[in-house]
């Protein structure tokens, strides 16, 4: 990413703060591009069998698209809370691409030995879960970025609090809840 | 959630509510809800598979590190599943045991007695208790997969081959999915397993995997994933091609040929072209990446590791860069390996061997040290590009067995220039036509010769028809001499231009140009291998100037020649005047030719040069270079870099210097312009980056360079190379290597040098030089002195340095250096001095061997003006007695190579002494 577009980003988030909420779609989509790249460096640095951090992802993201720019918190709350979208996306589209890959469609697909992304248990659950966050994030957005920020950014409890300024307790507390209402969504589309 | 149910809202702040309170304060609150209240939050909460979040993070890990679950522990027909042994595109392989009859899992019946399965073989060897088994990955895979699928137990069940995993059972699990059972192979990939094998063993190898790869192409079914995964070597060393996955049936297609990829997933790091590209894929495809397997299993590396590149990167490589041979990063693969692999590895499906037999063909030609079909640059397309260049020249039967279509031939044919050229080619062609049908070197037993055998056993048939008719006769020894000259058969090339000499002046018009003709091509075979030969004949029978206006180029490219062969010998003198004629015709005829004026501007170059006039050296060769560019020929813009390159390197400007080699290095490697020119070009390069203190660099571009360098029609250049290889290996205190290279010199030189030519000597006084000394300041006084363009001011810097230098060695060097620089000067006090100075620092050893050769120089000197021979030659020849009886006390580990060398000196000596003799 070129120092402009991090300057974008700044720029972006600080949009987003001030209440443009179209600048979020253009921010998801530059952060977006970025992190894909960085997720196939880090599979391709990887050993065979070992798991990409998205906590590492997510936090070298940030490291190359603000640069260090963003100062306040509430940027950053919003920074983790976008990458952690663009990761749930990613996560998904490389589900996607996969299948579609083995189903020997597109014009052109390449699969990388051994530290491919690969086959998973149940695929689709990734895409219901995903399909669950949605709905989820109909009913209530700051419970969707909670789960997005624990399981897709990958941050743990206390960085979660600290990142929302609430406490430890509440966090948990909010995680239970949409863990609860996102079992119930998964289900009641199953 | 039904009509009258509370809202999300609602019930997420009671759960909020619920989540605070102790379990046995639940009830309570629960009981003081409405009861949609409660239902809905009992519902939320009851225990069940849903998602719980700190799975959910894991599992966003395993997707992207694409770490898959098994099925282990569960049964595939009379197969038990243990450890996965893979996953790919379509589904996962298991290792699995046979069940013993009986104990077959009543919740998973047998089912291959289904439509879609094969039975398993009834005889049941031990071998085949054990079995790898794929699974589809799932039940619900799109239609395309499973076709897939199929088809590939398919292919499998179709096919038995000892280097096939066999087809042994096939059905469905449980739950739909289907699954086959080959034969497990265990053992080690290929690549791995080779490393533990000679050369010759990795070759018969690879041949057997070969066979394995042209069985399924017998039967239309191309691989297209081989790669070292998909090839094993089991505990017997029998090699097992697996994994047809991706293999597609050519019968399938329409035109049943070729197919496209389809989309069909494929290994980067082992992609053929055309599958990256998308374009049509074939058999070429499996000789493509064969030729990858066989560069990783004889070199233990892939040729380019792609996997730190972005996917567009990578693609980008493989569409666009070719694959330098392994022997570049194995010294053991010779040259005709070499060849074998990039003739398999070419960009171009065209250029790559027809089929895998013939592939693996080659491969045994060459075990059993016959000429192979990819000598070098590929004689084979060579020829073919010359052909299409000639086609009027060369029958089309000829042009046929080479594999060009009839179209092409024939519409060459009539493209073909003037048409009494056309009938006299016509009568040639017929010739060619009638041996090469005679010869049959492409059919019957003659299908192992090489075209350039082939030609050249067909020469005396062919000199015989056409001895009556001088015409014909010049027009195919002309044609003839191009041949060789682009197989790189030197002497077969300077004997057709020997005959163009003899049948000219029989030749009813333009027999002076003809003439001309054969003493530029004789003199031209000669300037590549003896300059001392080159520098007679053409002295002898080169025309002082032009003899008409149509012989202008033909002698300007002569000239230049004799001009290169001068400057060789470091005859400097003659050279330069040899340079002013031909400047003067180039102003006579107004040659604008920009060829020629590159070609003159370099000349001119040299003379600035020796003047000392660098500004006007650098202006000459900046007009070489430009007028090069303008020429349109990559091969002369090329030189010219080249020499530019040497310049800018000499004046120390080594980034720019590099720059240009990169160029002329780039121009080379295109396959177009591949050849021994650009062993000439590493090997300055080489010097380059020696000088830069770049000495591992320095010698790997040497190796390349030597791999180039044919022994035969590149004799002086691959000398020199060799030397300073030996120099670089000395330089980075690996003497050991060093010396195997000058002995292997050594014997090259013997081999290949007249005794006269004085290059042998050369050879072995840098060997005893090396010996005995061996300090890098010294050898690299040594490295410039030995540049074939080496200039005074060059070495004189070097010098300068060494001057300063403690050892005394390298001081006797310093003198030596100079007093060989003043032999060319007039003025004897100088080189007086210096012999004088030198032999004060010279140790014994040294001053012997090093005054003789300052003494024999100057009798070449004085021979060369007339002057009387120095009397001292006697004196050297006495101190060589000495010289000879301190050989043996000098280094006795070394005693046999260094008495091979007095042995040589001896000989000198006697032959030298006995002149002296005569002139006393």
């Amino acid at each position: 990413m070129h120092e402009g577009e991090a300057h974008e980003v700044t720029r972006l988030l600080q949009q987003y703060s001030a209440g443009d909420v179209r600048s979020l779609d253009r921010v998801v989509s530059l952060v977006y591009a970025d992190m894909q790249q960085l997720a196939r460096q880090q599979l391709r640095r990887s050993e065979v069998g070992q798991r990409v951090q998205t906590t590492v992802l997510v936090h070298e993201a940030y490291e190359k698209l603000v640069d260090g720019k963003v100062a306040e918190v509430n940027d950053r709350r919003h920074f983790f809370a976008i990458a952690a979208r663009a990761m749930r996306q990613i996560v998904v589209d490389t589900y996607r691409a996969d299948n579609a890959a083995k189903r020997g469609g597109g014009r052109f697909a390449v699969t990388f030995t051994s530290h491919d992304f690969g086959d998973l248990e149940n695929p689709e659950h990734i895409v219901l879960t995903h399909q669950a966050l949605e709905t989820l994030a109909e009913h209530s957005p700051e419970l969707a970025e909670l789960v997005d920020l624990s399981c897709f950014a990958g941050l743990d409890t206390g960085q979660i609090a600290q990142l929302t300024e609430t406490n430890l307790r509440t966090v948990q507390r909010k995680l239970k809840r949409a863990e609860l209402w996102l079992s119930h969504f998964f289900e009641s589309q199953a | 959630m039904t009509e009258g149910s509370p809202t999300f809202a609602r019930l997420d702040a009671l759960l909020d509510q619920v989540l605070e309170l102790r379990e046995e304060e639940r009830a309570a609150f629960l009981a003081g809800l409405s009861e949609a209240e409660r239902e809905g939050l009992e519902r939320l909460m009851q225990p069940r598979d849903g998602i719980l979040l700190s799975e959910l993070a894991a599992r966003v890990n395993e997707t992207l590190a694409g770490a898959g679950e098994t099925d282990e522990g569960t049964h595939a027909g009379r197969w038990r599943l243990h450890k996965q042994l893979g996953s790919g595109g379509m589904g996962q392989v298991f290792y699995a045991t046979r069940v013993e009859p009986g104990v077959v899992d009543p919740a998973e019946p047998d089912t291959s007695s289904g439509s879609e399965v094969v039975a398993a073989p009834s005889t049941v060897g031990e071998y085949q208790q054990r079995a790898a088994i794929k699974i589809l990955w799932s039940q619900t895979a799109d239609a395309e997969v499973k076709a897939r699928f199929f088809r590939e137990r398919r292919i499998l069940a179709s096919l038995d081959h000892p280097g096939l995993a066999r087809f042994l059972d096939g059905g469905f699990l449980a739950d739909g999915r289907p699954w086959f059972a080959m034969e497990y192979v265990d053992g080690e990939d290929v690549v791995t397993h080779a490393q533990t094998l000679t050369l010759r063993e990795r070759i018969a190898l690879f041949v057997e995997v070969c066979r394995t790869v042209s069985h399924a192409h017998e039967r239309l079914i191309v691989h297209r994933d081989i790669k070292p995964q998909n090839v094993l070597v089991d505990s017997q060393g029998r090699s097992r091609l697996l994994d047809f996955g991706v293999a597609t049936v050519l019968a399938e297609v329409d035109d049943g040929v070729v197919t496209r990829t389809q989309g069909s997933p494929l290994t980067l790091q082992y992609a053929s072209p055309e599958q990256v590209s998308g374009n049509l894929v074939s058999v070429a495809s499996d000789v493509y990446q064969l030729g990858l397997l066989l560069y990783e299993m004889l070199t233990g590396h892939p040729p380019r590791n792609l996997a730190d590149m972005s996917l567009n990167e990578a693609i980008g490589v493989i569409l666009n860069e070719d694959i330098s041979g392994p022997g570049t990063s194995n010294a053991a693969v010779a040259a005709d390996l070499d060849a074998i692999t990039m003739m398999a590895l070419s960009q171009d499906p065209d250029r790559r061997y027809p089929s895998v037999s013939a592939f693996s063909d080659d491969l045994q030609r060459f075990l059993a040290d016959q000429p192979v079909m990819a000598v070098r640059q590929s004689h084979w397309y060579v020829t073919r590009r010359f052909i299409r260049r000639n086609a009027g020249i060369v029958s089309v039967s000829v042009a046929l067995a080479l594999g060009l279509s009839l179209a092409t031939a024939v519409s060459l044919r009539l493209a073909s220039e003037a048409r009494a050229q056309a009938e006299r080619s016509a009568a040639a062609q017929q010739i060619l036509t009638d041996v090469f049908q005679n010869a049959d070197p492409f059919g019957g037993s003659g299908a192992n010769l090489s075209l350039a055998e082939a030609l050249v056993r067909a020469q005396p048939a062919i000199e015989q028809r056409v001895a009556a008719d001088p015409e014909l006769a010049f027009e195919v020894q002309k044609n003839l001499a191009e041949i060789y000259s682009s197989l790189g058969l030197v002497e077969e090339e300077q004997r057709a231009f020997q005959a163009v000499v003899q049948v000219a002046p029989r030749l009813d018009e333009r027999a002076d140009y003809a003439h001309l003709l054969g003493i530029a091509g004789v003199g031209g075979t000669y300037a590549r291998t003896n300059p001392q030969q080159a520098a007679d004949y053409f002295a002898e029978h080169l025309p002082a100037r032009p003899d008409g206006e149509d012989q202008v180029t033909l002698w300007l490219d002569a000239q230049y020649s004799y001009v290169g062969a001068l400057n060789r010998l470091r005859q400097h003198g003659r050279a330069d005047e040899e340079t002013d004629a031909m400047t003067q015709v180039v102003q006579q005829y107004e040659v604008n030719e920009p060829r020629i004026r590159s070609r003159l501007s370099q000349l001119h170059a040299g003379v600035a040069r020796r003047a000392g006039n660098q500004a006007l050296e650098v202006q000459h060769w900046r007009d070489a270079v430009a007028y090069a560019r303008d020429a349109g020929n990559p091969s002369a813009l090329a030189v010219m870099l080249n020499n530019r390159a040497i310049q800018l390197g000499r004046m120390g400007r080594f980034t720019e210097s590099e720059q240009r080699f990169l160029e002329a290095i780039a121009i080379f490697e295109d396959a177009e312009h591949r050849g021994p020119t650009l062993g000439n070009v590493l090997r300055s390069y080489a010097g380059l980056q020696f000088r830069d203190r770049r000495i591992a660099d320095a010698i790997a571009t040497s190796e390349q360079a030597l791999q180039l360098l044919d022994a035969k029609s590149q004799v002086y250049a691959r000398f020199v190379a060799e030397l300073n290889l030996a120099l670089y290996l000395f330089a980075d205190q690996a003497p050991s290597r060093a010396l195997q290279v000058v002995v292997a010199g050594v014997s090259n030189a013997r081999a290949s040098f007249p005794d006269d030519s004085g290059v042998p000597d050369r050879m072995l006084r840098v060997f005893a030089k090396l010996l005995v000394f061996g300090s890098a300041s010294d050898l690299a006084a040594h490295a410039l002195h030995l540049e074939v363009d080496c200039n005074e001011q060059e070495v004189a810097d070097v010098l300068e340095r060494l001057e300063a230098s403690e050892e005394r060695p390298a001081r006797a060097a310093l003198w030596d250096d100079l007093a060989a620089l003043s032999v060319a000067d007039p003025d004897r006090q100088m080189l007086d001095e210096f012999v004088k100075r030198y032999r004060e620092e010279a140790p014994p050893f040294f001053d012997a061997l090093d005054r003789w050769r300052v003494l024999e120089r100057l009798r070449t000197y004085e021979t060369g003006s007339g002057l009387p021979l120095p009397p001292d030659l006697i004196a050297a020849h006495g101190s060589l007695a000495a010289l000879r009886s301190s050989f043996s006390e000098h280094v006795s580990a070394q005693r046999d190579v260094l008495a091979s060398i007095a042995d040589d000196f001896r000989g000198s000596v006697e032959a030298n002494s006995c002149r002296a003799g005569v002139v006393e």
